[in-house]
Order: C-alpha cells, then sequence, then structure tokens
C-alpha cells in the first residue's frame, strides 16, 4: 500500500494557538500532519513528523542528515539502516519486506517499530530511523516476502560502535518453507491433529490455539544451518538440527506435542534441549514471551528407545511456529 | 508595542480553554450523547478530531461517532497497531490492564489495526482475530485505509492518543508506549 506523507505547514498562527492551548486555527484539514513537533515531555519521544521529505526512503541509496542529538551522548545513533534480503541461493529477493523495532534509550525507554521498507529488485532496502528513535539501545530486523511461503527471519543488529548509518554487514536470508506433507482438513479447529512435514517431523496440532493467519497455509522444513547462513545462528555446530515454519503463529495454552525424526543418529534415551526463536509473540508455558531474534530454550524432549524419534509432548511441546532448534542436553 | 498587547490578549482569552482541557468535560453519568461535536477538526493535540469509522470485528462500520454517542465514555485512548508490530503486541497487556482498572470511570480504548502480519490491510476478520490472539476485551477495530495515519509520525508505531469524549478534543499524541505517562494522564483527567 502506498502512503506518502505530507509536512505540515508551521504558521505563526499555529505556533500562537500552540501555546494558547486551543486547537490551531487552520489544521482541519486531515491530510495535514501533526504541528507539534517538539520533544514530548512526558515520554521522551519526539512527536514530530517524519524525517524531511529528502530522508523518505525510497531506494538504497538514502541518505540523511545522521548528525549524532547532543542528548545521545553515550549509546548508538543509528539514522538509515542499509541491507540486503536475499533467498537460499545467495540471491536478491525483490519486493520483501524489512522491518526494524528499536528499543530506544534513557529513562522511557520504549520499543517502537519503524515502517517497514520493500526491496528492491536486488534485494537492497534502506530504512530511515526518525529522529525521535534514533538513541536506541537495541534494534532487530525482521525479514520476510509477503504472501510467499517464507519464514520471517529475525536478526539482531550489532550496534556497538555503530554511528549514523549503519549497512548490515550480510545480506539477510530468507528462507522458503514447504507446505505440510499431510494436513487434515481444518474440520473441527478444537480437534487436535497430526500435521507431518516433509522430513517426517510430527506436530499434535489444534488449530484453534495456533493463533498464525492461516492454518490451511501451515509449512515447515528442515534447515542445514552450514548450508544457509542464518543471522540467528551463530555456532552452525550449535543445534542438531533447526526447523521453520510459515505463517509464523504462537500457540495458546499448553504447546504441541512433537516428533522429530531423529537423522542425526543421537543415541536412544538421550535427553535432548528444545528451543523456539523469539518473533513477533511466542509465548512460553510460564506466560513469558520470547524476545525476538533470541533463542529461548522451551522444553525437554528424549531420543525414543528405538532411536528413531525424539519426542516432546506436555508442556515441553512447541510453544509456537516460528523457528525450532534442538540439541542433545549437555 | 502593539503587536505584544494582541499576542497577550490573545494568550489570556484563552487561558479558559487550557482550564477546560485539565479534565474531561463530561460527566458520563450514561445518557446518550447525540450528535457530534462540530467542527473544524484536526489532527493535533487540542484539536477536535473528526467522527473516524473503521470496521469492527462483524465487518460493520464502527467509529468516534458510536464512542460519542455512548454516555458513559468520558476518556478514549486510541491507538494503533499492526500484526507485524512486535511494539504494539507488547503493550496489548498494559492496555488491557489500564482498561480493567479505568472503565468503570468512563475509560474506554479503541485499538485500530491497519495492517496484517503479511504487511496488507486488516478486515473485520482481523480485529477479531486481534482480540483472541491478544487476550483483549476492549474494542478492537481494522483501520484498512489507516486513517490515523494523518494524526501523527506513522513512519513509527504504535501511536497513543487520549481523547475527551466529551469534546473529542485530542488531549494527547504519543509515539511508542509509555504507560506511566499514559496512566498519570488518565489518573489526572478521570
Amino acid at each position: 500500500m502506498q502512503r506518502t506523507w505530507t509536512r505540515p505547514a508551521i504558521s505563526i498562527s499555529v505556533v500562537l494557538a500552540t501555546l494558547a492551548c486551543v486547537p490551531p486555527a487552520g489544521t482541519g484539514d486531515s491530510s495535514v500532519g501533526t504541528s507539534d513537533a517538539g520533544l514530548d515531555a512526558h515520554s521522551g519521544v519526539d512527536r514530530q513528523q517524519p524525517a524531511d521529505a529528502a530522508d523518505v526512503a525510497t531506494d538504497h541509496l538514502i541518505t540523511v542528515d545522521a548528525a549524532r542529538a547532543t542528548s545521545c551522548a553515550h549509546d548508538s545513533w543509528i539514522a538509515v539502516v542499509h541491507g540486503q534480503l536475499v533467498d537460499e541461493s545467495g540471491a536478491g529477493l525483490a519486493n520483501a519486506m524489512a522491518q526494524l523495532c528499536v528499543r530506544t534509550s534513557g529513562t522511557t525507554s520504549q520499543l517502537v517499530c519503524v515502517r517497514p521498507a520493500t526491496t528492491e529488485p536486488d534485494g537492497r532496502f534502506g530504512i530511515v530511523v526518525p529522529a525521535s528513535a534514533r538513541c536506541l539501545t537495541r534494534a532487530t530486523m525482521r525479514a520476510l516476502l509477503p504472501g510467499g511461503a517464507t519464514a520471517a527471519s529475525y536478526c539482531e543488529v550489532t550496534l556497538t560502535g555503530q554511528e549514523g548509518e549503519l549497512t548490515l554487514p550480510d545480506p539477510i536470508v530468507v528462507v522458503a518453507t514447504r507446505p505440510a506433507t499431510g494436513l487434515p482438513a481444518l474440520g473441527d479447529p478444537a480437534q487436535q491433529r497430526t500435521v507431518t512435514f516433509e522430513d517426517g517431523l510430527e506436530v499434535e496440532v489444534v488449530p484453534e490455539r495456533y493463533y498464525g493467519s492461516d492454518y490451511s497455509a501451515l509449512a515447515g522444513r528442515r534447515v542445514d544451518p552450514t548450508a544457509t547462513a542464518l543471522c540467528f545462528i551463530a555456532d552452525t555446530s550449535e543445534y542438531s538440527g533447526i526447523y521453520a515454519f510459515s505463517p509464523e503463529g504462537d500457540v495458546h495454552d499448553t504447546g504441541f506435542a512433537l516428533r522429530i525424526p531423529n537423522t542425526t543418529s543421537i543415541a536412544a534415551n538421550t535427553a535432548i534441549d528444545l528451543f523456539v526463536l523469539g518473533g513477533l509473540s511466542c509465548t512460553l508455558n510460564d506466560g513469558s514471551l520470547v524476545r525476538e531474534g533470541r533463542w529461548a530454550r522451551f522444553g525437554d524432549g528424549v531420543v525414543r528407545s528405538d532411536g528413531t524419534v525424539i519426542e516432546a509432548s506436555g508442556t515441553n511441546g512447541l510453544p509456537c511456529f516460528n523457528w525450532l532448534a534442538y540439541k542433545p542436553t549437555p | 508595542m502593539r503587536a505584544w498587547a494582541a499576542l497577550l490578549a490573545l494568550l489570556l482569552s484563552n487561558a479558559p480553554a487550557c482550564l477546560v482541557d485539565s479534565d474531561v468535560n463530561d460527566g458520563g453519568n450514561g445518557a446518550p450523547r447525540t450528535g457530534y461535536p462540530a467542527g473544524p477538526y484536526g489532527v493535533a493535540e487540542g484539536a477536535v478530531i473528526e467522527a473516524l469509522s473503521f470496521v469492527d470485528t462483524q465487518g460493520a462500520a464502527y467509529g468516534l461517532q458510536q464512542i460519542y454517542a455512548d454516555g458513559n465514555n468520558r476518556l478514549l485512548l486510541a491507538s494503533t497497531a499492526a500484526f507485524w508490530c512486535v511494539a504494539c503486541i507488547e503493550e496489548q497487556p498494559d492496555l488491557q490492564q489500564l482498561y480493567e482498572t479505568y472503565r468503570g470511570r468512563g475509560f474506554a480504548v479503541l485499538l485500530a489495526v491497519f495492517e496484517d502480519d503479511q504487511y496488507q490491510p486488516t478486515d473485520g476478520t482481523d480485529a477479531a482475530r486481534w482480540r483472541t490472539q491478544y487476550a483483549v476485551d476492549f474494542t478492537v477495530v481494522a483501520d484498512p485505509t489507516f486513517l490515523f495515519d494523518a494524526y501523527y509520525d506513522s513512519s513509527l508505531t504504535p501511536m497513543n492518543m487520549l481523547i475527551d469524549v466529551g469534546t473529542m478534543k485530542i488531549i494527547r499524541i504519543q509515539t511508542g508506549w509509555d504507560k506511566s505517562a499514559v496512566e498519570a494522564l488518565i489518573e489526572a483527567k478521570l
């Protein structure tokens, strides 16, 4: 959806009216942006208009006045984030969405999300961070190909030493998922059923407790991190297996039981640690929300005595469809 | 000198408006209100907001006119959200808690969801899904044409706006979520 923003005309009457705590005359036209560009004394966040018209990103070549604010002496100051989204072959991904959410610094630190940017034909993008949110303590990217069967990638941005314009050091890989090979018809959404994925992974799904956008679109696959550079996998040998799912969605109440094919031949009866990657909303059994871009251990599995499958059930079930990883308990 | 005198006169003449703004301008006695505050309408703090209309969870039109008509409503927190917005999702428990705490005193919440997690405009089904998914029982509507876009720097989400329902004047527009600041304003206004 294309949106435009019109720079507000600030007039003497607006200034006077603002001083007098009354609606400024001549701001009745709803197409006019807010005239108050001052620092929000309560929140510490500017309620200002978007960055100058020249700042609005239309391509990855965008540049802005990135001068650090004097009030941001100790934290990172990021005005623009440049990067590229690619598929697993390394090809640029056109019309994908790159999104940035940041935690602002200060005593009233806030989490805000910057309007997503659409990638160009070569997958490149530029995101302008509004001035009010440039002083920050953390930033996380989300990348996705809308309408396509892709898992959302979440990448924590390294801020140390960053100033002004930040170019992500590596492309963000957007991973394709594959439709579940065994997906029972929706039927009674309160009924538990076994959903099977291409490598034999089985998840006991209750559709009414799965808050993805569409049960019928449920897709997933095993991903080899040694073949695909994923920004949220620091050490490719850390996990025994990784799965990507779409559509991303939380699981309410107890997680879904799962059976993972033991393709890496972990010894029978071995205890397994299970992890999920935090995204939009992934709630663990204790009610805590997994932070986006971070792995969280959610339960224990065990390799079945015949060695074929890793099983997890009850409170050890899958708490959300996003990214799943596992490894033997140390 | 004459100009300064005129300015001073203008400021003084508007002083009562400031005093009125220190409290919501309605008793919230439950009697339905008729009509809607007259314009001119504006998009900034202090302005009267026009009767924006959204899409409710059943797909029907629902908006500020209905909120104004409910005489129990005294103070409205209008908030924007999108399914892709982690910041919006994280503020839902706070919104619900504020709603539960203050609704008995005339506090209403209107959450307008403008895009789904695939970045597409929302509909009533999405509004219903939001209410269920995030376990909130205040009013959630779809804002498929992003009407609130005009009211704040929409390059950042979420936006939170406090409105005096008696006058439909915008009291406060805040980008991001600062619960303590919002709660302090609610306490001051109710």
